[in-house]
């Protein structure tokens, strides 16, 4: 019974290969980089993000694709970015050399700070209105584009170019503490925080300053 | 006398000597003995498994046998077959010669011709025997196949497994959906009581109907799960699959819910004055409202368990 379960499950897998699913190695990729991007953003033991990542461009790299290896690479940067960390290139400048994919470099210029060099039409829909800002010098519209996006990840991503371009004030921070709370990214929080607190202290509102690294002292005990 | 019986006794002799060596030249000759016997010489890259007094094979019968096996100047293993002349007609010249060895048994030589009419085999080229061991082959390459479906069966296993578990979170929550229908059902006479427009009564039993037509569908999916976590993967997650009308089931479920939620919004609000059916109907709410989270939660859950509903992505953030 259990070589016919067996014969049948191999023959209709085999049949469903004709479906032509996403390859083994896109599908292990993309599934290794989500955790990846939720491990870090929730704080969990570096090396096993790390270890995912790994993982995600070792499946990448079995399909040699460039432009998808790339993109793990700025993903990864862009987390960086959003738990206000310095971005570390890694592989991205040899991947970059070895094939140019001008989505890729445009995004790689958003994200190490050279926004007046960015080409907007080629960077994804949701971050043109903060390039404008950001070559704009404009902390309101920094602010509006900010608090515009719908999708938490780049909410907090744009947050964090944002305060990389010194283009901060409470909206923004207190947006991006409110994006990482709800959505659980302890590690994303945490920074956020001790970035408000700091932003409070420099304003000279020790009180709020105070209350705010109270509560971090909670949440990393 | 004693003559009669010395011949009887030759002839006795005689007769069953002869009979005794018509048999075995019978015998013999029936084994081809006799006939006359084509040897037939064979290149093979390699002598592994193969030996002397191997059987020949064609279609089934041993039409002969390996008789000996000796290694040339240049390496190439030279395989002699012999073959009587009964069964030599199968040796063609488009023959070609199979080492099978199979995953069970002993090693031996196919013979495989196509035209039976065909001109004999010529001595020279030698014909080379291949090497077939279709079911190793076979097995090596379905070996990270199994494990794929293994992976596959697994991943069914666990996203349906919730499902099918009648502890699981799924049929607790139709239990306790049921729960709150049938207690609402029987307070039929509390509702009489507090609503006196009997079309709203109407209205709510043909609430309650459908929603326990959707309760016993659902019921009937998840007594199903166990028989299809079996089937492909498309079959589960497919556009059409189980678990997407498994969602779409607990969402219509919320929906109507909600109707009935807001039925009891109204009810409570006339029931005011009638202090112990007003109890009754604020634990039947609270319920409700338990019951509505849960069933929520669940959809979503399943939703966000569905792997791959959409296309997998490698995008920038």
């Amino acid at each position: 019974m259990k070589k016919t379960f067996c014969l049948l499950l191999l023959t209709l897998f085999i049949g469903g290969c004709g479906s032509r699913p996403a390859p083994a190695w896109f599908a292990a990729g993309h599934q290794q980089l989500e955790t990846f991007k939720e491990d870090f953003l929730t704080g969990g033991a570096p090396s096993i993000a790390e270890t995912h990542f790994n993982k995600a461009v070792a499946e990448i790299k079995k399909g040699g694709d460039l432009d998808l290896l790339g993109k793990a690479w700025l993903t990864r940067m862009a987390l960086q970015v959003a738990a206000l960390e310095d971005p570390e290139e890694g592989e991205y400048g040899s991947i970059a050399a070895a094939q140019a994919v001008p989505a890729n470099d445009q995004f790689h210029l958003l994200l190490t700070g050279d926004a007046s060099q960015a080409d907007g039409a080629l960077l994804p829909a949701q971050y043109r209105p903060l390039l404008r800002a950001l070559q704009s010098r404009s902390l309101s519209d920094a602010e509006t584009s900010v608090a515009q996006i719908e999708d938490p990840l780049s909410r907090l991503i744009a947050a964090g170019l944002a305060v990389r371009a010194h283009l901060e004030n409470v909206a923004i921070l207190q947006g991006a503490v409110e994006t990482a709370s709800r959505n659980g990214w302890k590690r994303a929080l945490l920074a956020w925080l001790k970035r408000l607190a700091a932003f409070y202290e420099a304003a000279g509102q020790a009180a709020n300053a105070a209350a705010i690294r109270q509560k971090i002292g909670v949440i990393e005990n | 006398m004693s003559r009669r019986i010395e011949f009887a006794v030759g002839l006795f002799v005689t007769v069953t000597t002869l009979l005794i060596i018509a048999s075995i030249g019978y015998v013999a000759y029936m084994k081809g003995a006799f006939s006359r016997v084509y040897t037939y010489t064979l290149a093979s890259k390699t002598g592994e498994s193969l030996t002397e007094g191997m059987p020949v094979v064609f279609g089934g019968f041993n039409i002969g046998r390996v008789s000996s096996t000796e290694l040339d100047e240049q390496g190439t293993v030279l395989v002699q077959i012999a073959i009587p002349e009964r069964h030599n007609r199968v040796i063609r010249s488009d023959s070609r010669f199979v080492l099978e060895k199979p995953l069970i048994g002993s090693p031996r030589l196919l013979v495989l011709t196509t035209d039976l009419k065909g001109p004999p085999l010529p001595p020279k080229p030698l014909p080379e025997i291949t090497v077939s061991s279709d079911i190793n082959e076979i097995i090596k390459r379905a070996e990270p196949i199994v494990a794929k479906a293994d992976q596959i069966m697994a991943n069914v296993a666990r996203v349906t497994g919730n499902l099918a578990d009648p502890e699981g979170d799924v049929n607790r929550i139709l239990r306790e959906a049921e729960t709150v229908t049938s207690r609402f059902a029987q307070k039929e006479s509390i509702l009489e009581m507090v609503v006196s427009d009997p079309k709203s009564l109407q209205s709510i039993h043909a609430s309650l109907t459908k929603l326990k037509d959707i309760s016993a569908h659902v019921d009937s999916v998840l007594a199903n799960i166990d028989t299809i976590t079996g089937k492909a993967d498309q079959q589960i997650y497919g556009q059409d699959g189980v678990l997407p009308l498994v969602r779409d089931i607990l969402r219509d479920l919320v929906a109507k819910l909600r109707k009935l939620d807001v039925t009891l919004d109204n009810l409570n609000k006339i029931s005011g004055e009638t202090a112990d059916a007003a109890k009754d109907l604020k634990v039947l709410r609270s319920e409700l409202d338990a019951t509505v989270t849960a069933i929520g939660k669940l959809a979503d859950e399943i939703d966000r368990k569905i792997p791959f509903k959409d296309k997998p992505e490698i995008k920038l953030p």
